[in-house]
């Protein structure tokens, strides 16, 4: 059955390359699993291929995906098989630089809720406010947790932000 | 927060994953079938948990699997005593069946008599020994060697003659009785008898 938003393969391959290191990182913050990630991703982009209807505007597409995204690793984490197979922690080896390769260490430890958060704010650049709106969380909360977080990696990583 | 930017820029799909989602999606969008494909990983464990449910399965002990018949209990067989008193025999306790010599004409044997209420038909068998048929109306007695099909209810003689009538038994003897209905064997049961003094015989129902 052919898709009206997808209405080729190069339609097709410029989603994927539009959106797939995004669905990577995201997915990657709550899974902290590679192969779990690219599972998660492969499932978004045929949910973004069947969608009957294309978006008009890029940054509602990037909202659409990031929160499909999140839905999806919050289905798996839920999933049995997960919870009965849940594979080795792998360490975030694809990054080279060792210090940027604890920083990201230390925010992959702090709770899930707190990663996304971090993530969205600071990778992708979002306000308190849009975070809110793409996670259906009240903004004030957005903004605790993003406190919380800050002083967990503080804890974490002694001096760790001193840059910002 | 810099360095945690350069890091996670770090964690991207390479250009042969994005080439896999490609491949995959166009799959499942000329399928339809959302659920054809699945990845390595969830294969893998798909296949390890058949192959628990398998193993689990084979090392059940076939005692532990296997439905046990139910025990057959419809047999009543009845020897008599030497004063011709009626003795149901009972499993696993022996009772003196009476006497029996060749030169005895009144009877052409040990009766047993064999009744069921489940059955019908029952074979008996006699690994030493030979049984037969009387009926005292006739007084004929019908030979049948040592094997017999009998309707429940109806009473054999076992003669403990061995060799043409010239000899007895000294040994021991079993006496099968199989019950069938429908064709089908529904239990059996085993008396074995054991030759006394004197042409007297003790008779004894096994617990099979």
């Amino acid at each position: 059955m052919p898709h009206e938003a997808i209405q080729s393969n190069n339609d097709l391959t410029a989603l994927v390359h539009r959106h797939a290191d995004l669905m990577m990182r995201v997915a990657y913050t709550y899974l902290k699993n590679t192969a779990d990630a690219q599972d998660v991703c492969q499932e978004v982009f045929i949910k973004l291929a069947k969608r009957p209807v294309a978006f008009t505007q890029a940054d509602h597409e990037k909202a659409w995906v990031i929160r499909v995204t999140i839905n999806a690793c919050k289905d798996l984490l839920r999933s049995p098989w997960k919870k009965l197979f849940s594979p080795i922690g792998e360490p975030v080896c694809s990054i080279q630089h060792t210090d940027n390769q604890e920083v990201v260490a230390c925010v992959l430890e702090l709770p899930a809720k707190y990663r996304i958060v971090i993530y969205l704010y600071y990778y992708e650049g979002y306000s308190t406010a849009e975070i809110a709106g793409l996670l259906k969380r009240n903004e004030n909360t957005v903004r605790t947790q993003l406190k919380r977080a800050r002083e967990l990696l503080k804890a974490c990583m002694i001096g760790g932000f001193a840059n910002e | 927060m810099n360095r945690y930017r350069e890091g996670m820029h770090e964690i991207k799909a390479n250009e042969e994953m994005k080439q896999q989602f490609i491949e995959q999606t166009q799959l499942r969008l000329s399928t339809g079938n959302s659920k054809i494909m699945l990845s390595m990983k969830t294969a893998a464990l798909t296949a390890a948990a058949c192959v628990i449910l398998v193993m689990t399965v084979l090392f059940l002990s076939p005692s532990q699997t296997r439905i046990q018949p139910k025990p057959f209990s419809g047999f009543i067989i009845t020897a008599y005593a030497a004063d011709g008193t009626a003795l149901p025999l009972k499993p696993n306790v022996q009772l003196p069946l009476g006497q029996y010599s060749p030169l005895m004409s009144s009877v052409p044997g040990l009766p047993i008599t064999i009744a069921s209420d489940e059955a019908d038909d029952i074979v008996v068998a006699v690994s030493e020994g030979s049984l037969s048929l009387w009926s005292p109306s006739d007084s004929k007695v019908h030979p049948k060697g040592k094997q017999l099909h009998a309707q429940p209810g109806i009473t054999v003689y076992w003669s403990p003659s061995v060799e043409e009538n010239t000899k007895l038994l000294t040994g021991k003897s079993s006496v099968s009785i199989i019950a069938y209905r429908n064709k089908t064997e529904i239990g059996r049961r085993t008396v074995e008898i054991q030759a006394a003094n004197h042409s007297f015989y003790n008779g004894m129902l096994r617990e099979d």
